[in-house]
C-alpha cells in the first residue's frame, strides 16, 4: 500500500513564483487497486501504477480499454467505485477537480472561444486570484515555453490547429501544475502537425524534467517516442508495463505483442530447451523456432514464439539449419520500405524489407533468418482471450 | 447536320415566386394594418389628421399604459431570462433522475393556452387559493395574506411561467453545442462553479439569451390574454387599452391610435431584436 501522509492543502498552490513546480514527491501519481463501474459494466478493474515524479508513462490501449477513464479518475471526473488516487502523498479519490491543482490537455484542446490567447493561458491563474503582476509574467513565460508569444492577442479561431494545442498546453503549465494529464492530445491534428508536436512535446519536456506527465494515447509513435513507460491497457485492465524499450524488445504476453509494433506470434509446442534454460525451441508447424525463454517454460508447454517483422531477413546463403522457406503471400508497398506476407506452412509471417530492384512476384519462394535472441517465447494464449 | 433553333421559353424569373405569398400577405395582414393606420392618423373623410392622434398619445391614460407595459414587459423578460438561464444550468449540466421528463414538463408550458396558466394561479395564488388557505389556517389570520395575483406582480409571473420556456428552449441547444471539454479544462485550472458560470456558461449563452429575451420582450408587451384574464386593479396595458376603447367604448379611432403605437412599439422591440441578433450572432457565431 501507498505510504500516506496527510498534508494541508495549500491555498493558491501553483503561484509560488520561485519554484516552477511542485516538489518532486508531491508530483507522483498513484493509483491504487482502482476500479470504476457504471452499474454492471466494469471500466477499470484493479487498476494499480505508480507515475514517478518527472515520468512521462504513457497509457496505451484500444478503445474503451480504460485508459481515458483511469486519466479521469486522476483528473477528478470520475470518482473511482473501489480504490484510491493519490496526487504526491495526498488522497485526492474524493477531492474536487478544482483542487488537485492538475494541468490537463484535452484532444480537442478546449480553449475558449471567447477569450484571447493570453486571456485562456490567464485563466487558472485568475482563477487562483493571482496578483495582475505574476499573471502578465506567467503568461508570457508559458507562452514563450511553447512557442507562442506573438499570438498573445489573438482569439482562438483564428489559429491553427497545432497552435491551439500550444496555447492549451500553455494554459495548462501557468498554473504549475503538480502533473500534467494529457487526453490523447495530438488526435485531431494531422499526421506532420502530430510529428511535429509530438517532438515539440519532447522538447518542453527536456526544459521542465520534473514535470510528471500522464500521457493518454492510441498512437505507438507518440507512445514509444515520448514515454520513459507504456502501460498497456485491455478490457479495463493493465496489460503490461515497462519501458518502452523493454515492452518492446521482450513483450511480456500476446496482447502487448500484437498491440504495440504488430508482432509476429505464432503458437506451437516447446520441444527443447538450452543447457541453461534460457532459450527455448517451439515446434511450429513442422518448422523449429528459438527464442528467448524468460518466463521459464519448459518441454512440453503450449507456448507462443513472438518476431518482430524487421527481425526477420533473407536467410543467408548456406545457413540451412535456420532458415524457414516460405513462400510469398502479400506485397504492401510503404514507399521507404515494404512489408511482405510470407506463408510458412499454414502459419503466415510478416516482415518489413527494403524495396527490392525487381519487384517480388507472388508465390515465389522465400527463406527467412531471424537471430532466435530477437524472439520471445511467452506463455501460451488463445488470439482473443 | 443543321441543328434546329428551338425559340426560348419563357420562364418567369426566379424572384417571380415571391409574389405569391406577398400578395397573400397584403391581403389578410398588410392592407388591415394599413387600415388602422389609416383610421389613426386620418377624420372620417380621409383627410390627414394628426391633432386627435396626438392628444390620445399624450393623454394620462395612454402614458400610463404605456408605462405598465414595458415595466410588466421588462420585468417578466428579466424574470425569464434568470429563471430560464438558472433552469437550463441546471437541466443540463445537474445530473438528477427524471431530468429529461422535468424539460419536458417545462416546455409543455408552450403548448398551454396563456388564460389556462392564470387560471391554475387563482386556484393556487388567489384569495381563496391552496396557498392563502393552508397559511390562514397555519396562522389564524382572517384576511389571505398573499395578496399579489391581482396585481402587475401576478401579471409578471403568470408571464414568466408562461414564457420562460421560450428562453429556456434556445438556451439549452446553445448549452447542448458547448464542449463539456472546456467545463472540465477550467475546473481542472481551478475555478469554481460561480467562476464556470459567469466566465465559460454565459459568454456561450449570450446569442441564445438575446434571442428568447427578445422574443419574450415581444410576446410579453403584446400580452393580452394574461392582463385580461387577472384583471388586476389599474394595471391597463396597451394592448388591453385597444380592447377597452374598440370593443367597451366603441371608440374605434383612439383604438386605432393606440393600436398603432403598439404597433410601432412592436415593430421597434423586434428591429432592435434583429440588429442585436445579428451583430452577436454574426460576430461571434461560433459562441454557441
Amino acid at each position: 500500500m501507498a505510504e500516506v501522509i496527510d498534508t494541508k492543502w495549500e491555498e493558491g498552490a501553483g503561484l509560488a513564483p520561485s519554484s516552477p513546480f511542485a516538489g518532486a514527491a508531491e508530483q507522483r501519481i498513484h493509483f491504487e487497486d482502482v476500479s470504476v463501474r457504471y452499474g454492471a459494466t466494469t471500466v477499470l478493474s484493479d487498476f494499480t501504477l505508480t507515475v514517478n515524479p518527472g515520468e512521462i508513462v504513457a497509457m496505451l490501449g484500444p478503445s474503451g480499454s480504460g485508459k481515458t477513464t483511469a486519466l479521469r479518475a486522476v483528473a477528478g471526473f470520475v470518482t473511482p467505485t473501489e480504490g484510491r488516487v493519490f496526487i504526491g502523498p495526498r488522497d485526492v479519490t474524493h477531492v474536487a477537480p478544482n483542487a488537485r491543482n492538475i494541468g490537463m490537455v484535452v484532444q480537442n484542446y478546449a480553449l475558449f472561444p471567447h477569450m484571447s490567447v493570453a486571456e485562456n493561458v490567464a485563466f487558472g491563474l485568475r482563477a487562483r486570484r493571482a496578483d495582475k503582476t505574476l499573471v502578465a509574467a506567467r503568461v508570457a513565460e508559458c507562452l514563450a515555453l511553447v512557442g507562442m508569444e506573438a499570438f498573445a492577442g489573438r482569439m482562438p479561431r483564428a489559429l491553427s490547429g497545432g497552435q491551439q494545442q500550444r496555447v492549451a498546453i500553455a494554459r495548462a503549465l501557468a498554473i504549475r501544475p503538480t502533473v500534467l494529464l494529457l487526453d490523447e492530445p495530438l488526435s485531431a491534428l494531422d499526421a506532420q502537425i502530430r510529428r511535429q508536436m509530438v517532438e515539440e512535446i519532447g522538447r518542453l519536456h527536456a526544459e521542465l524534467p520534473d514535470l510528471t506527465i500522464f500521457y493518454v494515447t492510441h498512437d505507438q509513435h507518440e507512445a514509444l517516442t515520448l514515454a520513459d513507460r507504456i502501460a498497456i491497457m485491455r478490457n479495463g485492465r493493465l496489460a503490461a508495463l515497462d519501458t518502452a524499450r523493454n515492452l518492446y524488445r521482450r513483450p511480456p504476453n500476446r496482447f502487448a505483442a500484437e498491440f504495440l509494433g504488430r508482432a509476429n506470434v505464432l503458437a506451437g509446442e516447446v520441444c527443447a530447451l538450452s543447457e541453461d534454460g534460457r532459450m527455448a525451441e517451439l515446434a511450429v508447424d513442422g518448422h523449429r523456432l528459438r527464442g528467448a525463454n524468460l518466463h521459464g517454460l519448459g518441454p512440453g508447454d503450449r507456448a507462443l514464439i513472438c518476431i518482430r517483422p524487421h527481425h526477420l531477413t533473407p536467410a543467408p546463403a548456406g545457413d540451412a539449419a535456420r532458415r524457414l522457406d516460405g513462400r510469398i503471400a502479400h506485397v504492401d508497398w510503404q514507399g521507404a520500405f515494404e512489408v511482405l506476407t510470407i506463408q510458412l506452412g499454414t502459419a503466415e509471417l510478416r516482415m518489413t524489407a527494403t524495396p527490392a530492384a525487381e519487384p517480388h512476384r507472388i508465390g515465389a519462394g522465400m527463406a527467412l533468418f531471424y537471430d532466435p535472441q530477437d524472439a520471445t517465447v511467452l506463455p501460451h494464449e488463445p488470439a482473443d482471450g | 447536320m443543321a441543328e434546329v433553333a428551338r425559340p426560348p421559353r419563357l420562364r418567369p424569373p426566379g424572384s417571380a415566386w415571391v409574389l405569391l405569398p406577398l400578395m397573400l400577405s397584403a391581403a389578410v395582414f398588410f392592407y388591415p394594418l394599413a387600415l388602422v393606420l389609416r383610421e389613426a392618423v386620418t377624420d372620417g373623410t380621409g383627410t390627414l389628421h394628426l391633432e386627435r392622434a396626438l392628444r390620445v398619445l399624450n393623454s394620462h391614460i395612454f402614458l400610463a399604459a404605456l408605462t405598465n407595459t414595458l415595466r410588466i414587459a421588462l420585468a417578466s423578460t428579466l424574470g425569464c431570462l434568470l429563471l430560464g438561464f438558472v433552469l437550463g444550468v441546471v437541466l443540463t449540466y445537474v445530473p438528477f433522475p427524471g431530468r429529461a421528463l422535468a424539460t419536458r414538463l417545462i416546455e409543455t408550458f408552450i403548448a398551454l393556452p396563456t388564460f389556462l396558466i392564470t387560471l391554475a394561479f387563482t386556484f393556487i395564488y388567489g384569495s381563496a387559493g391552496i396557498v392563502n388557505e393552508t397559511l390562514m389556517q397555519a396562522t389564524g389570520v382572517t384576511l389571505p395574506p398573499l395578496d399579489f395575483l391581482y396585481s402587475s406582480w401576478g401579471v409578471i409571473l403568470a408571464e414568466v411561467t408562461v414564457y420562460m420556456p421560450f428562453v429556456l428552449r434556445p438556451l439549452m441547444a446553445a448549452f447542448s453545442t458547448l464542449d463539456r471539454a472546456q467545463i472540465e479544462v477550467a475546473s481542472s485550472l481551478g475555478a469554481r462553479a460561480p467562476m464556470i458560470v459567469r466566465r465559460i456558461l454565459l459568454p456561450a449563452a449570450l446569442p441564445a439569451l438575446l434571442a428568447g429575451g427578445s422574443l419574450c420582450l415581444l410576446l410579453t408587451v403584446n400580452e393580452f390574454g394574461i392582463v385580461l384574464f387577472i384583471g388586476a386593479k389599474g394595471v391597463i396595458t396597451l394592448p388591453l387599452l385597444v380592447y377597452s376603447k374598440a370593443i367597451q367604448e366603441f371608440d374605434y379611432p383612439t383604438a386605432c391610435v393606440v393600436a398603432s403605437a403598439n404597433l410601432v412599439l412592436s415593430m421597434g422591440l423586434y428591429g432592435l431584436y434583429r440588429f442585436a441578433l445579428n451583430k452577436v450572432g454574426g460576430l461571434n457565431a461560433d459562441l454557441v
